[in-house]
Parts: structure tokens; C-alpha cells; sequence
């Protein structure tokens, strides 16, 4: 073993320890009533819910697949993931609180389940619940895949890499259900941030310096070859068509909406907006602009040019000494599974609430026996997105960003419903929401078919892209439902 | 809809819609081809806006 494996594994180890700790600590909060297991008994405090919130939302992608994009086209990743942040803090100022308060008085543990009793419709939060199931699969599947590609980098073996990842989603789900989940996104958030902003000073201080350029140059040369600009890298199409999924990610992905049930009081949940709106801006604004930086780097000569996008920061630390690669390695880790964890916990919560128990017509099922059936599907849920990781399909980026696009027709349903819940309880509006449902996911599965998923994001059918398409199908059908439905 | 007087949480939303109509319109019009870091200057300061006014709004809702 070289010294960076030997690095590398020590500060693995660390983690795994400190991490697990952390999780059998978190254990002593309760675990035992399904409220405390899956929503943590609604009492997180602003700091926890709000790294927990990012370290959820910004996974390996982050480092591994938007660095690439910054390098491969500019500035315009920056623009891609700050709307993401932009629509992300307006969706949450306006409906946060509504939805805070609502959990509580409903006892929402799901937000399949929050959906079902809005529409005052089971087969509504059944249907919810597999598509979640469908369509966040290949997501969980790409943290794997960010895993086994680090360990591959670095000569550790690419399926020892996924069968980690896969080892540690399961087991700081099952020690401690959300208060595991949630410390150890704590722990792994400011091990992310800090890794990022140490990664981005040995950039700016070390490399840049000791490569004989200096910003002022990198800036010159990005200009040059047009990597400053929204042309001719982000057409007006592309960047519709990679932003417009991501505006509703805080509404249409389960992970995320389940935090908003967590905060303790309101001033926990006003902390848990601001601090991740920070955290968001914060980390953005580095991976960008580290990618930026690498691209000005080749384009000076003193890096090589990374063809494979996803390789620029596995290359990037080669150039630095192997405890901090190590470090920014395990950030990565980190990331990935920070957003697995969530996404298998809420994907395996709703499939038990809201599928099969109301399948078996069991509507009072004893606490134990739901946490049991969860940690079993949270079991087969991660040994699936491990094998989907073991056969490595398509680019990271597209498959995260493709299962946004599955997910999008949960956005007119959800706000609709957020924003007139009277409305929405009526037997009009749950078959209106079904049908958007199944014609949006049906859409987008239609687009993925046609062309392949690699590519559906981007087409444009009459010059339109599909992501819009689908926003457009099934946000009519909810505004008809919803038009001719008389409220309470 | 909560306890945010309707006015505050309606400027909160125009706002919010200028800020995104903004992040839009002026990197694919005035800044198409910009030079150096400007445009990644203007998505930053506009996202930074956008956060103080979320942290002042935030602020003026929970008393």
C-alpha cells in the first residue's frame, strides 16, 4: 500500500469510529415510539436541523460531479446550483412554518403520509410511496457509486468502496433511526464545509502559487476560452432544463421535507432556514469555484486536461499531500452518505406507512413492529441501490438529476395542497392529484424511454425541455382539480 | 397561512421572484458574455442578497 491508501484508510477509520459513536450516543435519545424513531419526536434543535438539512441536500455530487461541471463548462454550474438555493429558501420562507405546525397536529411521519391525509386519500400516499421508491433508487445508487469511485481512485478497490458506503448507510440508520441519522449529519456536515474550505485555501494558497499563475491569469484565460459567460456552454434550454427540477427539490423529495417536521419549536426551525441557506452558499460557491480554478489551471498548461469530469478532484489531490486528499476523500464519503441515509430512511418509511401496511389494512400496527418492517426494507433498499452501484450506469449528474425530474410532479400536487389543504381533502382534487401524478411521472418515464435517461433532460420536445413539459402536464391538471373544486 | 401578517410574507414572495427573474435574466442578456469572475460575482452577491433578506424576514416572523 502506498502512503495516500495507508492515509486514506486511517482517516476512514476515524470517521467510522467517531461517526458510529456519535450514532450509539444519539441512541440514549429514544428510539423506542415511531414519532421519536421517524421524526425524532419533533424536537431538534436549529443547529442540528440545519446541518443535518444541508449535509442531506448537498451530496457526493457536490464534490465529485459539480466541480466537474465548473470545469467542463464554466460558470454556469454556478448558476445551475445557486438556483437550487434561491428557490430552496423562498419555497421554505413561505411554507415552512404552515407545514412545521401542521406535522405536529396530524403526527405526520412521512411526507407520503402527509400527502395522503391532505387529499384525504390512501391509495394517493400508496402511490406516493412507490414513486419515491422508483425514482430515488438510481439516486441512492449514485452516492454508492461516488464511494466506489473515490476508493477506486485512490487503489482501494471500487466494490470495497460501495460495499462501505452501503455498511455505513445501514448501520447509522439502524442504531438510532432519525437521532442517529441526525448527529451523525452533524458530525459529517462541518467535516464537509471544513474539508471544502480547506481544500479551496491549499487551492488558492498552494497550487495556484507554486504553478507559477496567479487568479489574475486564471481569470485572463477562462475569459479567453469563454468559460466566464453563459455561452456558448449553457444555452437558454440547458440551463432551464438542469435548474427547473431543482427549484421544487425542498418539496418534491421526501429526505427534505421530512426535516421540516423536526425542529423542537419555531425558532429551532427559523435557525434551521438561515443556517442552511448559509451552509448552501458557503459550500456552493467553493466546489465552483475549485472547478474554475482547475479549468484555468489546464488552460495555463500546469494541469493536465481531465476528459472524464469526474475525475477533476481525484486528480486535483494528487497534487496535495495525502492527509489532506485524505481528508476532502472522506468529506466526499461523507456527502454520499449523509444523502443516502436520509433518502433509504424516508424511502423505507412511506414504503412501510403508506404501501404496505395500508396494503395489509393494518391502520394501528404496533410501534415495534414498524420499526421492524422499516429497518427490513431499509435493509433490501440499500442491498438494491448497492447492486444498481456495482453495474456503475451512466454519469452521476444525470441519474441525481433525472430522478428530480420523476419526482416533479409532486410539486404542483404539494404546494397545492400546502396552500389550500380544504381544497385539496375534497374526492376532485385526489383524483386530480393522482392523475397528475400519473401522467408527470408517466411523462418523464416517456422522455427517459424515448431517448435513454442520459439524455431525456435535455430534450426539448418543440424546442421545450422536458422537465418543463412535465411541470406544465401535471400542474394543469392540479389547477383544473382545484379550479372546480368548491373549498370548506 | 401562519402567523405572518399577509403583507410581510406577500413582499417576501414578490421579492423572492424578482431575485429568481434576476438570476435568469441578466447572466442571458446584459452579462452573456462576461469577462473574468463578473458574472460568477453577480450570481454570488444576488445569492447573498437573497439570504439577508430570508434571515430578515425570517427574523420579523418569529418574534
Amino acid at each position: 500500500m502506498n502512503s495516500l491508501q495507508v492515509t486514506f484508510l486511517s482517516v476512514l477509520a476515524l470517521y467510522i469510529v467517531a461517526g458510529t459513536a456519535i450514532a450509539l450516543v444519539s441512541r440514549k435519545l429514544g428510539v423506542r415510539s415511531i414519532k421519536e424513531y421517524f421524526v425524532a419526536g419533533h424536537r431538534l434543535g436549529g443547529v442540528l436541523s440545519a446541518i443535518s438539512y444541508a449535509a442531506t441536500t448537498y451530496s457526493a455530487f457536490m464534490m465529485v460531479g459539480l466541480v466537474g461541471i465548473a470545469y467542463a463548462t464554466g460558470v454556469g454550474a454556478l448558476g445551475f446550483e445557486l438556483a437550487y438555493l434561491l428557490a430552496t429558501l423562498l419555497l421554505l420562507g413561505i411554507f415552512a412554518e404552515n407545514v412545521w405546525k401542521k406535522a405536529r397536529e396530524k403526527g405526520w411521519l412521512t411526507s407520503s403520509q402527509m400527502l395522503s391525509d391532505l387529499y384525504n386519500s390512501a391509495f394517493l400516499g400508496g402511490l406516493v410511496a412507490f414513486i419515491y421508491l422508483f425514482a430515488l433508487l438510481p439516486y441512492t445508487s449514485a452516492q454508492l457509486i461516488g464511494i466506489g469511485s473515490i476508493f477506486e481512485g485512490i487503489g482501494a478497490g471500487y466494490s470495497l468502496g460501495v460495499g462501505v458506503g452501503a455498511v455505513l448507510v445501514l448501520a447509522w440508520i439502524v442504531i438510532g433511526g432519525v437521532w442517529s441519522i441526525a448527529t451523525t449529519d452533524l458530525f459529517q456536515g462541518l467535516w464537509m464545509i471544513i474539508a471544502a474550505g480547506s481544500f479551496v485555501f491549499w487551492l488558492v494558497f498552494f497550487l495556484v502559487p507554486s504553478s507559477g499563475v496567479n487568479l489574475g491569469l486564471i481569470s485572463d484565460a477562462l475569459t479567453k476560452a469563454s468559460y466566464t459567460g453563459v455561452e456558448p456552454r449553457w444555452p437558454i434550454h440547458v440551463f432551464l432544463a438542469y435548474t427547473i427540477p431543482w427549484w421544487f427539490f425542498a418539496v418534491t423529495n421526501p429526505q427534505v421535507v421530512r426535516k421540516l417536521y423536526m425542529p423542537a419549536d419555531e425558532g429551532s426551525l427559523k435557525k434551521m432556514i438561515k443556517y442552511f441557506g448559509l451552509y448552501g452558499f458557503l459550500y456552493t460557491v467553493i466546489v465552483v469555484f475549485v472547478g474554475m480554478v482547475a479549468k484555468g489551471l489546464t488552460l495555463l498548461g500546469s494541469f493536465p486536461d481531465v476528459t472524464n469530469r469526474d475525475l477533476v478532484t481525484p486528480i486535483l489531490l494528487t497534487y496535495t499531500n495525502p492527509v489532506l486528499a485524505s481528508v476532502i476523500y472522506v468529506s466526499i464519503v461523507a456527502a454520499a452518505i449523509t444523502t443516502s441515509n436520509s433518502i433509504v430512511f424516508s424511502v423505507g418509511a412511506s414504503f412501510i406507512k403508506d404501501l404496505v401496511l395500508r396494503l395489509k389494512r393494518e391502520s394501528v400496527a404496533r410501534d415495534k413492529t414498524i420499526i421492524h418492517a422499516t429497518t427490513l426494507i431499509v435493509i433490501i433498499l440499500t442491498s438494491a441501490s448497492a447492486a444498481i452501484a456495482l453495474t456503475r450506469p451512466t454519469f452521476i449528474v444525470e441519474m441525481s438529476v433525472l430522478s428530480s425530474v420523476i419526482l416533479l410532479p409532486l410539486a404542483p400536487v404539494t404546494i397545492a395542497a400546502w396552500i389550500s389543504p380544504s381544497k385539496a381533502s375534497s374526492q376532485v382534487a385526489s383524483y386530480g392529484a393522482i392523475i397528475s401524478l400519473v401522467l408527470g411521472v408517466g411523462l418523464a418515464l416517456g422522455g427517459a424511454l424515448a431517448v435513454g435517461p442520459k439524455k431525456a433532460l435535455l430534450w426539448s420536445p418543440m424546442g421545450i425541455p422536458l422537465p418543463i413539459w412535465v411541470l406544465f402536464l401535471s400542474g394543469v391538471v392540479v389547477l383544473i382539480t382545484y379550479l372546480v373544486t368548491r373549498g370548506d | 397561512m401562519g402567523a405572518l401578517p399577509l403583507k410581510g410574507r406577500s413582499l417576501y414572495i414578490a421579492l423572492g421572484l424578482i431575485v429568481i427573474s434576476l438570476h435568469y435574466i441578466i447572466p442571458y442578456s446584459i452579462l452573456r458574455e462576461a469577462s473574468g469572475f463578473s458574472l460568477f460575482i453577480y450570481w454570488v452577491s444576488l445569492a447573498a442578497a437573497w439570504i439577508a433578506i430570508t434571515v430578515i424576514y425570517l427574523r420579523r416572523w418569529v418574534k
